[in-house]
């Protein structure tokens, strides 16, 4: 699906009120996982290099693509498993109401 | 369009509503975990729908990519609780090179017919993306003191700093007006 230039600007937009919204109102205490997490989810750029490294347009592609596969992957796997594990470490030291 | 690429557009689509959830529910220590669930099942997604992706004819650059990405990726994600700073520098950084990398091989796929606007967008994010991943990989360094402690300095330094980056900028809106000049670049 390509998008034309405006219809861009306007995702583009709602996309950062929509981030800046949902992100305000978060507690200080969860501020560290909150980061770790906006890391891991930052990873989302593997699905423009998955397609450059399988579209394998042309060499360089294939190779800075499987680079940025590797480096996104490790950001997906490393950034969902620490930040699951920093708020396992929450509810074992008792319940908190936010 | 054809089927897939519907089931593709709606694969994206249901992992963008994860991903805001996913933030939504992290603002709350009660949801917090649900929002790491969220956004798990998000990326899944994200990648599965793209692996369907009609224009990919060769896997094995991805399998290499995922799988090696997941073996340096595991340890990253056993670090001690005190390693969290360098560990989120670290992976800060290589966020940035990934969009680095994908930013300049889409140049170069493209190259010499890039359009104005994506040329300048590209320009933006290779410069902001390469200054990221040098940046956090310095801080990175710092946090787990393999690097001195004390500000690295010598003299002439913001000279020298400003100059480079002037020249980044410049070649970039050089690139943008005339993106044609590849020889700036050459492949």
């Amino acid at each position: 699906m390509q998008l034309d230039l405006v219809t861009s600007l306007y995702v583009f937009l709602l996309a950062a009120f929509i981030g800046f919204e949902v992100i305000r109102r978060v507690s200080p205490l969860l501020h560290t996982p909150l980061m770790s997490l906006t890391n891991a989810l930052d990873a989302i750029a593997v699905v423009g290099a998955i397609i450059l490294a399988g579209e394998g347009r042309s060499n360089m592609a294939k190779i800075l693509g499987t680079i940025a596969i590797i480096a996104a992957t490790s950001n997906i796997v490393g950034g969902f498993m620490i930040t699951d594990r920093m708020l396992k470490m929450f509810k074992a030291s008792g319940p908190r109401k936010p | 369009m054809f089927a897939s690429e519907y089931i593709l557009e709606i694969t994206y689509l249901i992992a963008t509503a994860l991903f805001v959830l996913s933030l939504k529910w992290l603002s709350s220590p009660v949801t917090a975990r649900r929002g790491v669930w969220a956004g798990e099942v998000g990326m899944l997604l994200a990648i599965a729908g793209t692996l369907l992706h009609k224009g990919i004819v060769d896997y094995r650059w991805i399998a290499i990519g995922l799988v090696l990405g997941t073996i340096i990726g595991v340890p990253l994600g056993r670090v001690a609780m005190t390693a969290v700073p360098q560990r989120t520098a670290l992976s800060h950084a290589a966020g940035a090179l990934c969009v680095t990398l994908v930013g300049t091989a889409e140049f170069y796929l493209r190259a010499p017919n890039v359009p104005q606007f994506m040329m300048g967008v590209l320009s933006l994010e290779v410069i902001l993306g390469s200054l990221t991943f040098t940046g956090s990989l310095m801080a990175a360094g710092k946090l787990q003191e393999v690097l001195p402690q004390r500000p690295i300095t010598y003299k002439g330094q913001n000279l020298v700093n400003l100059g480079l980056l002037a020249v980044a900028i410049g070649i970039g809106v050089a690139l943008v007006l005339h993106p044609d000049k590849t020889y700036l670049f050459p492949s």
